[in-house]
């Protein structure tokens, strides 16, 4: 359904002076510099797949998604979608895909949601009975009922949300590319958002590209997931591989049957909270070393109870995203970066 | 993008104008009083002179509102996209153009049509009428449809001038100056290009060939057994969609060079 075959995008950032002098001056020298923000990324999805994109500020997210939806030319690579090329074939592709930005609107400002609905079904040609069988379904499930008929300059910005998301799927399209659907909206908006676009994913085998800062978003939602860093493709996997491989550290909560002190022998674990005879340690290591961790703690102490669990994906991402700062100070090369995976 | 999409487009427009109708109303009596005071210059002006290099004050005001009616025409449709493209650009906002069913070209025309320009149309076809019924010009079933054609190619001419900068943007960002130039230039067609030297008439018709919007068709009007009138005033016929549709051809591969902004 998408195949992206070392891609690169690269920015011209040209070097502005101000003014009308200025002005004409770039019209006739036009030094510029250039940034390469997507730098020979290779993956594909099939249909129905969610997909989270995930990486650091600046790394490239947006700029790959404007490539794929034809908004921006590659300067090196091939993608097809639908196997068309999205610049190329802008219209038909449109067609096919919806897109959401999270930070840009595709409603009318002045006027009503339903006008901006009631445009997009004659852009997109849609039959009359798609059109209600979708506007029924996405008054109910997005709660547009509740400000359908009010200006778009009157709603908050999770109504809006709501409204820009329906408007991306009415014409059921087969790929939708959400860039950060959720920045900005309180814990029911984003609950409401996700189960609509999984229930989309789930009934209509819509495909699913997303991008988001929060990482539920994309655990909730895509089974898979592709990190990106300095333009770079570093992971590409599922989010329990990305755990076991990547940090696969267990939190393990200990429960003494008398305080052992300060000090309790540890290899290779961090203690990260004590209340006393509760302490909770992190190791590095999965579920086996976790185990015998817990052994040869019990071998010295009393334990009453333990609790076992995995570090949450926050805190694997944070972890990750250091370390890659860190590889970087070290100048390590991309080779051994990957190697870590 | 059909007939039938495109006046729903004008539907909302006009809708979404009419939340802020008081500010509408006001910039209509404003172009009104505006244009009306530009006619009265010119009529002050002959008062003095009676004719202007053998044009008299009917034959100005006919030649004045071929201008008017036919930018008014070609910038309901061109005026507030082109000008305000280059902070689309920056803004990042154009990128809904280009993911559209639609060619971004016609979607970005329509979704930014100006219904403001129904004054300027108003005055114009005003004085147009009435200078028609003023000047002998021996009316024909052919001078009728030569007329209508003139006003139609004029308006594509009057649009392309704007889409031909518009689309500068897409490489240099930053091109209000260039229209502020255009308004300049447009100037000189306010008055029959005869009254000024060689050099710049030859540029006003062929290089920025502005002389077609009204200065020839108005010669090939007033008197079309002159040969070269006749042939001038064909040539504006040609001109505007010819003009136009080059300029839409740049404009497209402009829309191809699109960065976009951060996101
Ligand atoms: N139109 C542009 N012109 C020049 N440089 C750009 C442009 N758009 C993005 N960039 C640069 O390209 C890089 C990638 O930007 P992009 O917007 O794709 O990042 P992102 O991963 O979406 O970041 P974020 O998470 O902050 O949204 C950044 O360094 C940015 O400064
Ligand atoms: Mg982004």
């Amino acid at each position: 359904m998408i195949q992206v075959e070392g891609i690169s995008k690269e920015y011209k950032q040209f070097t502005r002076s101000p003014g009308i002098i200025g002005s004409m001056k770039n019209l006739l020298s036009r030094e510029h510099t250039l940034l390469k923000a997507v730098n020979e990324i290779s993956f594909s999805i099939e249909k129905g797949e969610a997909v989270g994109y995930l990486g650091p500020n600046g790394a490239g997210k947006s700029t790959m998604i404007k490539m794929l939806t034809g908004i921006l030319v590659p300067t090196s690579g091939t993608i097809t979608v639908n196997n068309l090329v999205p610049h190329k074939h802008r219209k038909e592709i449109a067609k096919k895909v919806g897109i959401v930005f999270g930070q840009r609107s595709q409603l009318w400002w002045d006027l009503p949601v339903e006008d901006s609905f009631e445009l997009h079904r004659r852009i997109y040609n849609i039959q009359d009975i798609d059109y209600r069988k979708n506007m029924n379904i996405f008054l109910e499930l997005l709660n547009l009922k509740e400000f359908i008929t009010q200006p778009v300059r009157q709603l908050s910005l999770g109504q809006r949300m709501r409204a820009e998301i329906g408007l991306a799927l009415l014409h059921n399209p087969d790929i939708v590319f959400l860039d950060e659907p959720t920045i900005g909206l309180d814990v029911i908006a984003k609950d409401n958002i996700r189960s609509f676009i999984k229930q989309m994913n789930r009934e209509r085998k819509v495909s699913i590209l997303l991008t988001s800062h929060d990482l539920k978003d994309i655990e909730e939602i895509c089974p898979r997931m592709l990190i990106v860093n300095k333009g770079e493709l570093i992971f590409d996997g599922t989010v329990d591989h990305l755990k076991s491989s990547l940090s696969s550290g267990k939190i393990i909560t200990i429960e003494f049957a008398s305080n052992p002190g300060e000090y309790v022998a540890l290899e290779n674990a961090e203690l990260i909270a004590d209340q006393g005879i509760r302490k909770t340690f992190k190791i590095d290591k999965g579920l086996d070393s976790a185990i015998d961790f817990v052994q040869s703690v019990s071998k010295r102490y009393p334990i009453k109870d333990f609790i076992l669990q995995d570090s949450d994906i926050e805190d694997i991402i944070r972890r990750y995203y250091r370390s890659l700062e860190d590889d970087n100070n070290n100048e390590l090369t991309k080779q051994e970066r990957l190697s870590v995976i | 993008m059909n007939i039938r999409l495109f006046s729903y487009f004008i539907k909302l427009i006009i809708k979404s104008r009419m939340e802020y109708r008081g500010a509408f109303m006001i910039g209509a009596v404003g172009q009104i009083l505006g244009y009306a005071a530009n006619y009265l210059v010119i009529w002050l002006l002959l008062q003095n002179f009676d004719t202007i290099n053998g044009w008299n004050w009917t034959e100005i005001a006919f030649l004045y509102s071929l201008n008017i009616l036919t930018y008014a025409i070609g910038a309901s449709f061109t005026y507030s996209p082109m000008v305000g493209l280059d902070q689309t650009i920056i803004n990042g906002d154009f990128d809904k153009y280009l993911t559209k069913p639609l060619s971004p070209f016609t979607y970005y025309l329509a979704s930014l049509f100006n219904i403001g320009y129904i004054a300027h149309i108003v005055i114009s076809v005003f004085v147009l009428l009435w200078s028609i019924s003023q000047v002998d010009m021996g009316w024909t079933a052919v001078k009728i449809i030569y007329l209508f054609l003139a006003v139609i190619s004029g308006s594509f001419l009057q649009a392309a001038a704007l889409v031909v900068i518009g689309s500068l943007s897409f490489t240099f960002l930053r091109v209000q100056y260039l229209f502020s130039i255009l308004f300049k230039i447009k100037e000189f067609i306010a008055y029959p290009i005869s009254i000024y030297g060689t050099l710049l008439q030859l540029i006003l018709t062929w290089i920025i060939p502005l002389a077609m919007i009204n200065y020839y068709p108005s010669l090939y009007l007033f008197d079309e057994s002159i040969l070269t009138n006749k042939l001038l005033g064909i040539v504006a016929l040609v001109i505007g969609p010819l003009a136009f549709y080059l300029s839409y051809k740049l404009w497209m591969r402009g829309a191809n060079k699109y960065q976009g902004a951060g996101g």
